[in-house]
């Protein structure tokens, strides 16, 4: 008796109860070869490619709109002398948003690169193991902004580096925390084919 | 293709225990033509012994019922598969049909009156007039003819060849003549210098091949199906007990009666051959002496290398083919290891049996070392979170009790007798659970990475999560045992084929 399987072109034999159906690359599996089942099987594989268009596209905009989000973060120190609208304008006038961005961007994906394909550890896929590169990719690009910005303001005009310190301060919190917002998004955007860590920090 | 194996007395069972080992490490018979495992390959044993309290026997027993369960939780009831177990182990009452309440699903053969009375009994001694009684006191002696056979023929196949006449009159082998189909085979285990195997296997032999005088089905078949044997000559040592009916002393001569009868009735030189194939095995070098135990405290004598070589002759001969079994002439069959050691490892085996046993016997022990060490901690983690994901109430399933418990503790007891013997079988290092570099004695593993030897359990698991990232949606929820099993083999092939690559050459 053939068995007409509406999902594929190929015919199957029927099997005698018991038989497991075997795949032609060699893979055993029970009675997978349901209509049902395969576009399950196409809807799971579909998902798993938006996760790093999603966390791809995330990244562009951050890039692209980063003199917005710029001006909107709230740093939060005080400004008895009223510099803060000084310090966001020379940001936006030197362009320092694009390049700061990058670099959040660029550490956060870099790092995901190397946990889940370079590391790729089975020594070090634990969910803790994560969480200590996270607070690493914050921590340097925390430095590494703060940093950044102090000799490319630096450069084009020292005198005022002591009155720009505390939001170059909060600023360097800021790249911080999205080093560590983007980390966590590159995470799950590219973690899917790495053979050892793709369940951290939690199962997919 | 199925094959029907007797496995008479205390050798027989220790051998099906060997070869138990070898088909759950996943060793199938190759076909001589292509190199590749026969795909659909079945075993019946039948393990033929009166002395049920016999220590190997249980041993055995014990063993098979584990594989099979372990099996069906694998595969089901399908006879192909590929792997860990993958031949399917039946009963004969798994052959007939569900009706059949006929047989015991077991794999010991019910020898009936053989193992409730006297030898005295058995043959009806005092009902007979005076002048066949004299006849038998003749033939046997006191002691003989006062033996209880519950506990095997202690030494006399001269006994034994008259008991297990009664074979033809069994339900066991009226069922085993209703399933035998075309092109099924026979194999035959025994000891040649015993009591029970080396009366038995004559005896079935006969019966089987003179099948049409008898009131059962598939006469012809019988009468045509290729048969084989493998009889163990003297390989062991026992301590000598005074007043023991068990004589190392006399082993050598039983053996030379039984073979010449065999050259007469068995091989063919006299009336003709009744076997395909012979496979002739033993040892001269001394074993440390077993326990001088007829029966009555149990029997349990200790693995021994040349059980697990003659484990190979069954496999060997199913992969024999038709054409090299011509009927009528019995082809002889011996062994030799590559070098004649005390310390055998796995270099000690021909290039032949390593192709065929190696690469699976290290697959199976790497099992066993990953789930005493290693695969608690790997719950949770990797290729336990890949859908269907294994939880750590795997840990308390009958499956995996079934494995760590009854099998692999019988798979480590079986290493260490055979560590233990005279001839120490090393094939593995049992001191080794983590540095698994050091897992095969004499075996020198390949260089890794800027020269790095190191091979541990994380290599293992990150393996696996590599396979099974490569085999996404392959098993169905209820597939979790197989999930395990096949990544495992899978992952655990290509690393002995990277680490220890030079093992089958």
């Amino acid at each position: 008796m053939i068995i007409w399987d509406g999902s594929c072109s190929r015919q199957r034999t029927a099997l005698r109860p018991g038989t497991l159906f075997r795949r032609p690359d060699g893979y055993v599996t029970g009675e997978n070869g349901s209509p049902i089942t395969a576009n399950l099987k196409l809807m799971s594989q579909t998902v798993k490619y938006l996760y790093p268009a999603l966390a791809a596209v995330l990244t562009i905009l951050f890039v692209v709109t980063a003199g917005s989000i710029c001006n909107m973060l709230y740093l939060g120190v005080p400004d008895p002398e009223g510099n803060l609208d000084y310090f966001r304008q020379d940001m936006l006038v030197m362009g320092l948003a694009t390049p700061v961005s990058l670099l959040i961007a660029g550490v956060a994906w870099a790092f995901a690169v190397l946990f889940y394909y370079i590391i790729n550890s089975v020594k070090f896929d634990r969910w803790w193991n994560w969480l200590t590169v996270l607070t690493l990719v914050a921590v340097i690009t925390g430095i590494f902004t703060g940093h950044l910005l102090t000799s490319k303001i630096g450069s084009a005009n020292p005198a005022v580096l002591p009155s720009y310190e505390p939001y170059i301060r909060a600023m360097g919190a800021w790249g911080a925390v999205l080093g560590a917002v983007f980390f966590a998004i590159a995470s799950m955007g590219i973690r899917h084919w790495s053979s050892n860590c793709r369940h951290t920090p939690f199962p997919q | 293709m199925r094959l029907f194996i007797f496995a008479i007395g205390g050798t027989g069972a220790r051998v099906l225990k060997s070869l138990g080992m070898l088909l759950a490490a996943g060793v199938k018979p190759l076909d001589p033509a292509t190199g590749r495992e026969m795909e659909e390959f079945e075993i019946v044993p039948m393990i033929l012994d009166p002395h049920h309290s016999n220590e190997d026997l249980k041993r055995t027993d014990e063993l098979l019922r584990s594989y099979r369960k372990l099996r069906r939780a694998l595969y089901g009831g399908s006879a192909a598969a590929k792997g860990f177990f993958a031949t399917k182990i039946s009963t004969l009452k798994e052959l007939l049909s569900e009706s059949s309440s006929e047989l015991d699903d077991t794999f010991l053969f019910n020898l009936g009156a053989v193992e409730r009375c006297k030898f005295s009994e058995f043959v009806g001694f005092n009902d007979l007039d005076g002048e066949n009684q004299a006849l038998l006191r003749m033939l046997f002696s006191a002691d003989q003819l006062d033996t209880s056979m519950n506990i095997g023929f202690v030494g006399s196949p001269n006994i034994g060849s008259v008991a297990l006449n009664m074979f033809r009159k069994s339900p066991e082998f009226r069922a085993f003549c209703n399933v035998f189909a075309e092109g099924d085979r026979v194999f035959f285990i025994s000891s040649i210098f015993g009591g029970t195997g080396a009366a038995g296997f004559p005896i079935l032999l006969k019966n089987i091949r003179h099948a049409e005088g008898l009131d059962v089905n598939n006469k012809g078949y019988l009468k045509r199906c290729k048969t084989g044997a493998l009889t163990m000559l003297p390989y062991f040592n026992i301590e000598h007990k005074e007043g023991s009916p068990i004589n190392k002393a006399d082993f050598v001569v039983k053996t030379r009666s039984a073979l010449h009868y065999y050259d007469k009735a068995v091989t063919g030189s006299g009336r003709g051959s009744l076997l395909n194939a012979i496979y002739y095995l033993g040892d001269t070098e001394v074993s440390a002496p077993y326990a001088n135990d007829p029966g009555a405290g149990g029997q349990k004598n200790a693995a021994h290398l040349v059980e697990l070589v003659g484990a190979l002759a069954p496999l060997n001969f199913a992969a024999t083919p038709d054409d090299d079994l011509p009927q009528g002439r019995t082809e002889a069959f011996e062994y030799g290891l590559e070098k004649d050691t005390s310390q055998v490892n796995m270099l000690t085996f021909g290039p032949a049996t390593r192709r065929l046993a190696a690469t699976p016997l290290i697959k199976l022990h790497l099992l066993s070392l990953f789930l005493d060490n290693k695969f608690r901690e790997c719950i949770g983690r990797g290729f336990t979170k890949d859908k269907p994901s294994i939880g750590s109430d795997f840990l308390s399933s009958d499956f995996y009790r079934t494995l760590t418990g009854p099998f692999l503790s019988k798979y480590w007891d079986w290493l260490e007798e055979m560590d233990a013997n005279h001839r120490h079988v090393e094939i593995f290092d049992l001191d080794v659970a983590s540095d698994l570099e050091r897992l095969l004695p004499g075996v020198e593993q390949k260089k890794g990475f800027l020269g790095n030897r190191r091979f541990t359990h994380d290599d293992i698991f990150s393996r696996i999560n590599t396979v099974s990232k490569h085999r996404e949606g392959a098993f169905r929820p209820d597939q979790l045992p197989l999930k395990l099993m096949s990544l495992f083999y899978e992952a655990a092939g290509q690393l002995v084929e990277s680490k220890f690559s030079n093992i089958t050459e």
